[in-house]
C-alpha cells in the first residue's frame, strides 16, 4: 500500500500536467467564473432565502471538484492500464484492491487540498464567510462522499472502457448532462420539471447540496446525506467488483 | 523425484473467441536457463509470456511456474518472477529516477538499499544524466532502457520478457543483450523471452522454441535447429535497382521454393533442395522485369530457419 501510496501521491503533485490539473485549475474556476456570474447575477434564491451569487457558487465549485474526479480516475485508469502500470503492479505481487485503495486515499487527499485551495481564495476576495467548524465538517463529509462516489465511477469506466475513442464519448455524452441536472452552478428546485426529476438521481445534486449547506449554515436534510452514502456504498462495492476484473 | 522445472507447460491452450491463440503448447525451462520463444507476429509468444506472467488465463491445459499454477497461485508465481512486457511499460508521470525507485519498491528494496540499487541501475543502463528527465524528454530507446531497469531492480529467479529491443537500435540491442546475459550469469536466473529477432535468440538464449499458428514447430539449441534446414540452400539475387514487384508464389512447389524474402534492391530464396535449378528461378527474376546485377549462395543462418517455419505457419 505504501508504494502504491507514494506513487500516486509523487506522480500527482510533481508532474507538471498533474500539478496544473490540480491546483491551477480550481483557482481559475473561482476567479473567472465567480467574477464573471457574480457580476452579473447579485442575488440566487436557495431554500426561500437569499444568498450572495458567490457564496452560493463556490460551494458548487467545491462540489465539482469531486466530479472532476469520476473523468481524472477514468483517464489515469485507462492510462494506467494501457502503459502496463497495471500489469506491472499486479505481477510484483500488488492486489487491484491495493490499487484501487490507492488511488481512493490520494484522490481524497489531494481533493481535500483542491477544495482548502478554493476555500482559502473565495474567503480572502470575500466570497464567502468562514463557516463554524461544525458546519465545515457538514461540507467535509459531502466532500468526502461526493468524492468516494465519483472516483469509484470514473475507477470502473476507467477498467471497462479500455478505448480512447470510447472514452471521449462518454465524457461528451456525461459531463455537461451531469452538471446541469444538478445544483452546482444554480439552484435546481427552480429548474423544470423533467430537470429536477432526472436530478434526483444524479449523486452530484446531493454532493453540491450537502457541501452547500455546511458552507451556508444551513440545516442538512438527512435523506440527502442518506442517499449520498448510498451511492457511496454501492459504487464502492461495484468499483471493488470491478477490481476482480483487473486481477 | 524429478527435477524442479521454472517453467512447464502441458497442453496449454488459449482461445480467444473462435480464434485459437495457443494451441496444445507443452514446454519446459529448466533451471537457469536461458530460452527463447522465437516466431512470426500472431505466432501467439505474448499470450504464452501472458500466460506465465498470470496475466491471462489458459482455456485448457496448465502452465506452472516453480511448480505453482499460474491460473491456481498466482500470488506464489508472482512472486519468483519480474516481467517486462512488449509494450511500454513505465509511469508518465513519473521521472526516470522515480520510476526506478517504484520499480525497486515494487521489489521489496527500500532503505538505502533501493538508493544504491536505484543508482547502480542507472549508470548500468546510461540513463544517469537523464535521471531527472520526465520520460516524454527520452528517446524510444531510452524509454526501452527506464523498462528494462526491472530486470536490475528485481531479484526474482525468472526473468519473463516479451521483445525486450523492440524499438532499440542495433547498438543499443547489443548493450541490452549484454546487460540481460550478465544479470542471468551473476545470479543464475531464469530467462524467458519472446522475440522474433533471430540475433537476440541465438545471443540471448541457450534453447529456442519456434512458435507458429499457436503451436510448437521446433525446438533446441542454435546449432540444432540449424541443422533442421541442413538439406536447403539459399540463393541472393541482386538487381540493379529495388524490386516493386511481388514473388509469384504460384511456382514455389514447381521451383522447391520454400520462402522468398524481396528487401530492396535483394530477392532471397531458401530451397528446400540442394541440386538448385538456378536457371529456372532466374527466368523467374526476368519475367518479373528485374535486372539482374549479381547471384550468390551464402551460409544458411538462423534466419532461414525461421522463414521455413514461418512459411509453414
Amino acid at each position: 500500500m505504501k508504494t502504491v501510496l507514494w506513487r500516486e501521491v509523487k506522480g500527482e503533485l510533481t508532474a507538471p500536467i498533474t500539478a496544473i490539473g490540480h491546483f491551477i485549475v480550481p483557482i481559475f474556476y473561482v476567479v473567472f467564473f465567480a467574477a464573471a456570474f457574480g457580476s452579473n447575477i447579485s442575488h440566487i434564491a436557495y431554500r426561500n432565502l437569499p444568498f450572495r451569487y458567490t457564496e452560493f457558487f463556490i460551494p458548487g465549485v467545491i462540489a465539482f471538484q469531486t466530479f472532476s474526479l469520476f473523468s481524472w480516475t477514468f483517464s489515469m485508469v485507462r492510462i494506467d492500464r494501457a502503459s502496463n502500470i497495471v500489469a506491472i503492479f499486479l505481477t510484483s505481487g500488488v492486489h487491484p484492491t491495493i490499487y484501487f485503495a490507492g488511488k481512493l486515499i490520494a484522490s481524497i487527499l489531494i481533493t481535500t487540498v483542491r477544495c482548502l485551495i478554493v476555500l482559502g481564495i473565495s474567503l480572502s476576495l470575500a466570497y464567502v464567510t468562514l463557516p463554524s467548524l461544525a458546519n465545515l465538517g457538514i461540507a467535509f463529509t459531502g466532500l468526502l462522499l461526493g468524492s468516494v462516489v465519483w472516483l469509484c465511477l470514473g475507477f470502473i469506466c476507467g477498467v471497462f472502457i479500455t478505448r480512447e475513442d470510447l472514452r471521449d464519448i462518454v465524457f461528451s455524452i456525461l459531463t455537461l448532462p451531469i452538471t446541469f441536472t444538478s445544483s452546482m452552478y444554480y439552484n435546481i428546485e427552480l429548474a423544470p420539471q423533467w430537470v429536477r426529476a432526472i436530478g434526483k438521481f444524479n449523486p452530484l445534486t446531493y454532493t453540491a447540496d450537502t457541501i452547500r449547506c455546511g458552507m451556508l449554515g444551513l440545516k442538512v436534510s438527512s435523506s440527502n446525506l442518506l442517499i449520498l452514502a448510498l451511492s457511496c456504498a454501492v459504487s464502492l462495492s461495484l468499483a471493488l467488483r470491478a477490481c476482480r476484473r483487473m486481477s | 523425484m524429478g527435477v524442479l522445472q521454472v517453467v512447464e507447460t502441458h497442453s496449454l491452450s488459449v482461445r480467444y473467441g473462435k480464434v485459437e491463440a495457443l494451441s496444445e503448447v507443452s514446454l519446459q525451462v529448466p533451471q537457469s536457463s536461458r530460452v527463447a520463444v522465437l516466431g512470426p507476429n500472431g505466432a501467439g509468444k505474448t499470450t504464452l509470456i501472458k500466460v506465465l506472467a498470470t496475466l491471462l488465463r489458459p482455456s485448457s491445459g496448465y502452465a506452472e511456474v516453480f511448480g505453482k499454477d499460474c491460473t491456481k497461485a498466482p500470488d506464489i508465481v508472482r512472486k519468483n518472477l519480474c516481467y517486462v512486457p512488449q509494450d511500454r511499460a513505465v509511469d508518465i508521470l513519473l521521472n526516470v529516477r522515480d520510476n526506478l525507485r517504484l520499480f525497486a519498491m515494487l521489489n521489496g528494496i527500500g532503505g538505502p538499499d533501493r538508493d544504491r540499487r536505484v543508482k547502480s541501475a542507472l549508470d548500468v543502463l546510461a540513463l544517469a544524466d537523464k535521471a531527472s528527465k520526465t520520460l516524454f524528454q527520452l528517446s524510444g530507446g531510452q524509454v526501452r532502457r527506464v523498462q528494462l531497469s526491472r530486470v536490475f531492480l528485481s531479484d526474482a529467479p525468472l526473468l519473463i520478457l516479451d521483445e525486450p529491443t523492440l524499438g532499440v537500435d542495433p547498438k543499443g540491442k547489443r548493450d541490452v543483450w549484454s546487460l540481460i546475459a550478465s544479470r542471468a550469469n551473476e545470479r543464475g536466473t531464469a530467462v524467458l523471452l519472446a522475440t522474433n529477432d533471430m540475433a537476440e535468440a541465438e545471443t540471448l538464449a541457450d534453447t529456442i522454441i519456434f512458435l507458429g499458428n499457436g503451436k510448437v514447430l521446433a525446438s533446441g539449441t542454435s546449432s540444432e535447429l540449424k541443422s533442421l534446414v541442413a538439406g536447403f540452400s539459399k540463393l541472393r539475387i541482386r538487381c540493379s535497382q529495388p524490386i516493386a514487384a511481388e514473388w509469384p508464389s504460384g511456382l514455389d512447389a514447381e521451383l522447391k521454393v520454400k520462402s522468398a524474402t524481396i528487401q530492396g534492391d535483394t530477392i532471397e530464396v531458401l530451397l528446400s533442395e540442394r541440386a538448385l535449378n538456378i536457371a529456372a528461378i532466374l527466368q523467374v527474376c526476368r519475367d518479373l522485369g528485374l535486372q539482374i546485377v549479381d547471384v550468390s549462395t551464402p551460409e544458411l543462418a538462423l534466419d532461414d530457419v525461421f522463414m521455413h517455419f514461418a512459411g509453414r505457419g
